[in-house]
């Protein structure tokens, strides 16, 4: 005998991650739907004439984010404009073929789409960066220069808002990953739905309270077309811990991707714990909590050949970056075109 | 998806080639062990470093007043057999910088969760109390399932102070065999070791403040490592507990008021712990218990456990850097004072979500559940069936739901437990079949709370605005 | 398997903290150690306590080709960081203590 959907009784053919509940169809996509439509309304994501543009990756949750917002935005008649936005890191054999699957969502969809590359902003593609720096930090370039780039291709655009495909399972792990580091600045923001206001774009996550797990199925069962790899640069090992153990727990008590994330928005920190100041970077005015922001260091030192001294914390960096520049003039001569390009395009 | 990773800030294992031959960070004598990070001791420098951590801990947070009472929890593990040792020493003549308080010292036995054989259990109760004996404090034994008792809970005196067993309930009496079977009831009914040793240590805690309150101590003193408290850390958030993980592990925990938890030894890591025990030639008591050779993926402990010890063995920084982010939270200090206190852990009950939040998001999904016509349930899914007695006040909370007979405390709900449970131990509650078989003073508590909201309500007109009498 | 130049090497093997359980509950062992060519090191030693000692659930006692993190080692009561860990070669009458520092034994 069929099981019963615990919704309407008809015969059932999933059991939900998130609730544990055998459903039908039907009352999957009802469900799955309306709880993303309660976040953004709950949480106030969007007002009447925003401009939004959606991170796209080609990946799943950027696909299910694209699908759904649209879907949403005409159904319940939110007023919002959606554009698509595509980052090329420039990692051949990964980027083209899902930058491929934006494009076909582009048409799917109906909705404008814009790409903007590495190459155009930092005057560096990540294949070029890899090629510098081995395989051991470009995890860390490739995400701060990702950060920046989403904020700079929606200016382009005119854009007043950024919705990213963050799903349960990312904020839950970033609330790990952050207590594990000791990161207390971030740990604070990592919940907030949206975030970035003050400075850059503010930036928002309708897929917050929706597990990774119901997003596959719900791209399964729409037929999403989505382009599902990993990055060929892999992700690093820490985090690849972090992961496990949240795959484990919720296999042990599926509520604990949402326990996680309840943990960390009921956080708060001591009143005498130093937080770093958020200001802009004298350099390229994005937001950053020193006087030059991590993409322009991280730049600085691709740029001068000494791509390592960089990565590790800012102040430090910095501090070797300048004595390294004292003892070379020649290389900064040498270099100064891509910065220049950097510059010309903000 | 890939997200900004700055794993520059999390310190990995250095090269163990490094470490052979290494002498004496002190004296330069071979060294024998490595602690902290990377610090090779002699072994003479390593248990004077380790004692002076110790005491230091007391100086520097002067949460001990001088003649104070203090109940030493001890459980037969490495941590609570040096603690015992190191306090036992500290209070010693003629020590430099001598402790100052009074302890007593408690054994809390957990047989009831297990089913043992019992000659073994009679040889590990002897070296029990071998060891309670020569602390030369006075010195008790309890049994967890007490935390049932509708009075008063009755424990065993093992050396020291006879004062207090004439004002006691039935102290000296062997445990009724009702509370025992109340207790293994109530975790039969419970359908996931998570949510067991979540229980047994919720109770055994509650049991532990009742009894020292009961005879006078207004401290208890934990033995948990920091390795141990870095994994309860972990273990909290997981488990929606977020709000008062700096309270599980930091030295001086005040929840509950009355009676206060002390954790000196949270300045050690279990390694440095097992090898200082090692080195005095300390005799641990191995006790099992209900988690004892589970494997990772039987709980949220053991997997947190498991994966903490993981990191800690590539990254030695992990328990400290972890410890350390707990030190800087806090709990949300305008409306902490304002909230009831959560009748299981005494953590302040999360307040109402109206705004965006991950408890919003889920009762909406729970809301969204009943949106269509429920079908009648099958009860072969146990979840399922809880889910309907917790829903329908007028059942016993067993079975279907059809029984209509009144339950003992009439109107404990799901509902209720969201006034007077936090939201992690509201999760917790979910994998309990019956809320009725919660300990009497559980129960009794959630009443005195609920009652407390109904004459407040009617009152409420008559209360001038803000005013607040907890 | 009996060669007839075969030396042997006596160490003293020893478990506790609960590490016992897995071992019987006998937590002393005095173990020969047939010597081939190659000397014995943890490593080996581990894979063969694995195989002959070890009376249930392995994966509680080594993880990959190393021990469960949690369980300390002592080669003659010192640290085995100090000694070389894995690669420590074992030499006779050394004694060996594992001692499991993990919460439920």
């Amino acid at each position: 005998m069929p099981v019963a959907c615990r919704m309407c009784g008809g015969p059932a053919v999933l059991k939900r991650p998130k609730t544990g509940d055998a459903v039908c169809k039907d009352c999957f996509f009802y469900a799955f739907e309306n709880e993303v439509n309660y976040t953004i309304t709950n949480g106030n994501l969007f007002k009447r004439g925003d401009r939004v543009a959606v991170g796209a990756s080609g990946g799943k949750d950027s696909t299910v984010l694209a699908y759904i917002l649209k879907l949403l935005n005409e159904r319940h008649d939110y007023g919002i404009e959606l554009i698509l936005l595509s980052v090329d890191e420039g990692i051949t054999g990964y980027r083209d073929d899902s930058l491929e699957t934006v494009k076909r969502n582009q048409h799917q969809y109906d909705l404008p789409l814009k790409i903007v590359s590495y190459e155009d902003l930092y005057g560096w593609t990540m294949d070029a960066i890899v090629k510098q720096i081995g395989l051991k930090n470009n995890c860390t370039f490739c995400g701060v220069f990702r950060r920046q780039a989403l904020d700079r291709g929606a200016m382009l655009l005119k854009a007043n808002k950024i919705a990213t495909g963050h799903n349960a399972d990312d904020i839950a792990e970033t609330v790990l990953m952050n207590v594990l580091r000791g990161d207390i600045a971030r740990l604070r923001r990592c919940t907030a739905i949206t975030t970035g206001a003050e400075g850059g774009l503010p930036r928002c996550k309708p897929l917050k309270y929706t597990y990774e797990k119901e997003i596959v199925m719900y791209a399964y069962f729409k037929k999403l077309d989505y382009f599902s790899t990993e990055c060929i640069y892999s992700p690093n090992a820490y985090r690849g811990h972090a992961r496990t153990y949240l795959k484990d727990l919720e296999r042990i008590r599926p509520s604990s991707i949402i326990d996680l994330i309840h943990s960390g928005e009921s956080l708060s920190i001591k009143k005498d714990v130093k937080m770093p100041v958020q200001g802009t970077c004298t350099r390229c005015g994005y937001i950053s909590s020193n006087a030059i922001c991590k993409a322009c260091t991280l730049l600085e030192g691709l740029n001068k050949g000494l791509p390592k001294l960089a990565i590790g914390k800012s102040n430090k960096s910095r501090r070797l970056l300048d004595a390294a520049s004292q003892s070379s003039d020649s290389t900064n001569e040498k270099t100064s075109p891509k910065e220049k390009k950097k510059d010309v395009t903000f | 998806m890939c997200q900004i990773t700055s794993q520059n800030d999390v310190i990995p294992k250095e090269d163990c080639r490094l470490s052979i031959g290494k002498s004496c960070m002190k004296c330069q004598e071979p060294a024998t062990v490595v602690a902290r990070l990377h610090d090779p001791f002699c072994s003479n420098c390593f248990q004077a470093y380790f004692t002076h951590r110790f005491r230091a801990t007391f100086g520097k947070s002067k949460a001990v007043r001088n003649g104070e009472k203090v109940l030493i929890a001890f459980s037969g593990g490495h941590s609570s057999c040096v603690m015992l040792h190191l306090v036992k020493e500290g209070l010693a003549e003629g020590v430099h910088k001598k402790l100052r308080y009074q302890p007593g010292v408690i054994y809390v036995d957990e047989n009831v969760c297990l089913e043992q054989d019992e000659e073994e259990r009679n040889a590990q109760m002897r070296k029990i109390e071998t060891w309670l004996k020569e602390s030369t404090f006075p010195a008790y034994v309890i049994c967890i399932e007490e935390v049932m008792s509708k009075c008063n809970p009755g424990y065993r005196l093992i050396s020291g102070d006879q004062s207090h067993d004439a004002e006691d309930g039935h102290g000296n009496l062997p445990t009724e065999n009702a509370m025992k079977e109340e207790f293994k009831q109530l975790l039969e009914n419970t359908s996931s070791l998570t949510t067991k040793e979540d229980l047994i240590q919720k109770l055994r805690l509650k049991l532990l403040k009742q009894i020292a309150k009961q005879l006078g101590y207004t401290k208890i003193m934990f033995g948990d490592s920091g390795t141990r408290l870095a994994t309860v850390l972990l273990g909290n958030l997981a488990k929606g507990h977020g709000e008062t993980v700096h309270q599980d592990m930091s030295f001086l925990d005040t929840r509950g008021e009355e009676v206060a938890i002390i954790r000196p030894m949270r300045e050690f890591t279990s390694k440095e712990i097992a090898l200082f025990s090692h080195q005095c030639c300390l005799q641990p008591v191995f006790i099992p218990r209900i988690s004892t050779k589970a494997s990772r993926l039987a709980s949220i402990d053991t997997l947190t456990e498991d994966f903490v010890n993981g990191l800690q063995s590539n990254f030695p920084a992990t328990v400290t850097t972890v410890l350390k982010t707990g030190a800087k939270l806090t709990s949300d200090e305008e409306t902490v004072g304002k909230r009831h206190t959560c009748v299981l852990c005494q953590s302040p009950v999360d307040s109402s979500s109206s705004a965006s939040s991950a408890s919003a998001a889920t009762q909406y999904s729970m809301s969204l559940r009943k949106s269509g016509t429920v079908y009648s349930s099958s009860s072969s899914e146990p979840e399922a069936a809880c889910e309907v007695a917790r829903d329908d006040a007028s059942c016993c909370g067993e079975g279907d739901g059809s029984c209509q007979s009144a339950k003992k405390n009439e109107e404990l709900t799901s509902a209720d437990l969201s006034v007077v449970m936090c939201y992690g131990c509201r999760v917790m509650m979910r994998d309990v079949k019956s809320l009725d078989r919660l300990p009497n003073s559980v129960l009794a508590d959630v009443q005195r709370q609920k009652r407390r909201d109904e004459m407040r309500l009617e009152i409420e007109d008559f209360l001038l605005d803000g005013s607040e009498e907890g | 398997m009996a060669e007839s130049s075969q030396q042997h090497i006596d160490i003293h093997v020893e478990f506790s903290g609960g590490a016992e359980l897995l071992f019987d509950k006998v937590k002393e062992h005095e173990v020969k150690l047939s010597h081939d060519n190659n000397p014995w090191t943890i490593r080996k030693l581990l894979v063969w306590i694995k195989e002959n000692l070890l009376k249930e659930r392995p994966e509680l006692f080594v993880q990959e080709d190393t021990v469960r993190p949690g369980i300390l080692i002592l080669v003659n009561d010192a640290d085995w960081e100090l000694v070389g860990e894995l690669e420590y070669e074992i030499q006779n009458k050394d004694r060996i203590i594992f001692i499991s520092t993990l919460h439920g034994g």
